[in-house]
């Protein structure tokens, strides 16, 4: 297997894995209690583009996000989401770091194993995403699992957006 | 065919994130009215924490020993409270008026949410651990390097019997070693051994023999470093050795591999250490030599597949530099291996008052056990009074000693060539691999998993057949480039270890000594049927 190919198959099976961890402002699963932060929500638009970013608000016609926008540095900016142009969205509420550390490190210690790398690498890789599949469902809603109604519950402010916030003012 | 299984691998994969249905979890709740979070909480032995979400934006979280004082229209408790933009503003004990809160909220407890999935990951990490240190501490099984050769079909490699030509790493280092394997009685006079490519090489074998020397009663025949043959007799263990931990006679005692060893220095890879030997008893001081069982730790290993890390991608013309004569093999022998150097035995003269050098013991390859013999001379046989003193000087962290003795030497003699008389692979002779290692124009080529086993027919003298054997390999081989080593490229580290390696040797020492701590301790923890060792005396 050629270097390039190898590096390539390495990175695809880390985004895999990654796409199951979630921003470090989501609390572990011991302090949900006590975060005062929204959670983590992944638009899909009817247009085929995306706003990912902390949940602000859910309003009757608009869901407000403070999105990030990774183009050159991370910039956030406050979003409003009309309803009515959301295809799907996926809400991430904990952060399941623990267990996902260690199926990163699984991996990032195949190329020690010499030429049993060839069994240990699917395996880990496989294992890896089994375990993350199972606990998917622990920490994340899709649309179709929540309501509008439920999904106001998971906003930094369920009461709707506060008077005379600025959160881009008060970031910089 | 393993193309095809990578991808039923992430085929099921894909398989398994379609199928995947999440079971969603609903631990939150939303309270406007403090009655009804008053009814929703009652029952509960431990009450969750409560965050109470302000009109204005503001935030309180509330430990779990709040209250609602619906009389006076209060929620009381102590908790921390977050202005709008979430910064924490107070903690302690508050007071809320319940008109001003808009939203109740409570959770769950999610403890034990991850439980499975960290107990899994966990073991996948665990045993990815350990397969990555088995392969450090075991690298011919992963990574590999020279053949090996196995007297005992069940053997694994901690105990091989020999390992060929591990220095022939290109054609133009192509290298005969010869290895002792020690004394045998043959009860058929046919001794067969294993040669097993356990790497991801390519070993080119031009010839593979045996040296055979007949014994009678208590001899024995040592091999010099440099490959002659001596007959000898008696053998005199030390009274007393001793090392920078102190006693160590009990270690060096017998041929138990119960090795004594040491760790490398933390600043400088070449800083040499002594080891004081005492010897009483000993009759005459004529004909004297001593004998040494010993092999390398993996420091030499380590430096091999660096310097094929510097290369990177450049390895290819690198070596191709070599065989077109290069002075790239002269520099690392007079460089990195000069500045480790080898073991060097000095005798105590009481008439000079001074250590007196007397030879020097090297062998590459940390996998089989060496056995040497140098004879001493220069022994004042005046100021003899049955007690002997030698020295050993040796690179801290390279060498490891398994036994050591003093014998006395009879004669010289020349053993008996005793070629290869059959090949066998996979149960049946192999009659090409025969013809090849007849002729010294043509190589028995090896690839990773081959096994051939070589059948010997010992000649029997007057009904002895006692021999001392030694076997005889040449040839060289190749390593396979792995990926990991060509990102890895640093041109200015591998010049720096061929031109000037004390300056490579000091500032490599970070380096290599976290790699050796782990490496040597699940050495020792990874082996059998040997006895105990530890590190407390280091």
């Amino acid at each position: 297997m050629k270097t390039s190919k190898f590096t390539a198959l390495l990175a695809f099976c880390f985004a895999l894995l990654t796409a199951c961890s979630a921003p470090e402002f989501l609390p572990v699963a011991e302090e949900i209690g006590e975060n005062p932060y929204g959670s983590y929500i992944d638009i899909q638009l009817l247009d085929k583009s995306e706003i990912e970013g902390e949940l602000i608000a859910v309003e009757e016609e608009q869901i407000w996000v403070w999105a990030e926008y990774k183009e050159v540095n991370l910039v956030k900016k406050l979003k409003a989401v009309a309803k009515k142009d959301i295809k799907s969205f996926r809400v991430k509420y904990l952060n399941p770091q623990p267990y996902t550390k260690f199926l990163v490190g699984s991996l990032l210690l195949t190329p020690l194993h010499g030429y049993w790398l060839i069994y240990s690498f699917p395996l880990d890789t496989i294992a890896g995403i089994l375990v993350s599949l199972e606990g998917t469902g622990d920490y994340m809603y899709r649309d179709n699992q929540i309501s509008y109604r439920q999904l106001k519950m998971f906003a930094r402010y369920p009461q709707g957006l506060p008077p005379n916030l600025d959160l881009e003012a008060q970031s910089k | 065919m393993r193309k095809k299984i990578f991808y039923y691998l992430f085929y099921f994969v894909f398989a398994a994130l379609i199928v995947q249905s999440c079971t969603p979890q609903y631990f939150r709740s939303n309270y406007h009215d403090a009655n009804e979070l008053l009814q929703e909480t009652a029952g509960l032995k431990e009450k969750p924490y409560l965050k109470a979400h302000l009109r204005d934006g503001d935030l309180y979280v509330l430990w779990d020993s709040w209250q609602l004082d619906t009389t006076q229209g209060l929620l009381l408790g102590e908790g921390d409270q977050y202005n709008v933009y979430r910064k924490k503003v107070y903690q302690g004990k508050v007071t809320i008026p319940l008109d001003s809160v808009v939203i109740f909220e409570t959770n769950t407890p999610l403890k034990d949410i991850h439980n499975e999935e960290v107990t899994i990951s966990t073991l996948i990490f665990a045993l990815n651990v350990v397969g990555a240190i088995a392969c450090l501490v075991n690298p011919k099984a992963c990574f590999g390097s020279c053949p090996t050769f196995y007297t005992n079909e069940s053997d694994n490699v901690h105990y091989a019997s020999a390992e060929g030509f591990s220095n022939a790493i290109s054609p133009s280092m192509e290298d005969s070693d010869i290895d002792a394997l020690g004394r045998w009685e043959i009860a058929d006079s046919i001794f067969s051994i294993k040669m097993k490519n356990e790497a991801l090489e390519t070993h080119y074998v031009k010839n593979v023999h045996l040296r055979a020397c007949p014994l009678k009663d208590q001899e024995r025949v040592y091999q010099s470093p440099s490959d002659k043959f001596y007959l000898c007799e008696s053998i005199y263990l030390p009274s007393l050795a001793e090392a920078a931990e102190g006693d160590i006679t009990s270690l060096l005692k017998a041929e138990d591999k119960q090795e004594r060893f040491s760790l490398a220095d933390e600043k400088n890879l070449s800083s040499k250490e002594e080891i004081f030997l005492t010897f009483e008893g000993v009759e005459d001081a004529k004909n004297l030599g001593l004998v040494l069982s010993f092999r390398q730790m993996l420091m030499t290993t380590y430096f091999i597949y660096s310097a094929l890390d510097y290369m990177g991608d450049e390895a290819g013309y690198i070596f191709a530099e070599i065989e077109r004569g290069s002075d790239l093999k002269d520099k690392l022998k007079s460089g990195l291996k000069a500045e480790l150097g080898d073991i060097d035995v000095y005798f105590w003269s009481e008439k000079k008052t001074e250590w007196v050098f007397q030879g020097s013991f090297y062998e590459t390859g940390p996998i089989a056990i060496n056995q040497q013999f140098i004879p001493l001379c220069s022994i004042d046989s005046h100021h003899f009074d049955k007690q002997l003193k030698l020295k050993l000087v040796l690179n801290k962290g390279l060498w490891r000693i398994d036994y050591l003795a003093l014998t006395r030497l009879k004669a010289e003699v020349i053993p008996q060539e005793i070629p290869v008389q059959r090949v066998v692979r996979q149960g049946s002779f192999d009659e090409e691999a025969l013809k090849r290692l007849r002729n010294s124009n043509q190589y028995l080529v090896t690839m990773p998993g081959d096994e051939y086993e070589f059948h010997f027919a010992l000649p029997e003298k007057n009904g002895n057949r006692t021999y001392e054997l030694f076997l005889y390999s040449k040839g060289y081989y190749l390593e396979w480039m792995r990926d990991e080593w060509v990102q890895d490229k640093d041109l200015r580290k591998l010049k720096q270890m061929i031109d000037k390696p004390k300056k490579y040797l000091k500032s490599e020492a970070k380096a290599y000594k976290l790699y050796e701590q782990e490496m040597e301790d699940v050495f020792w923890g990874s082996r059998i049927k040997t006895k105990n060792f530890s590190y407390e005396n280091f």
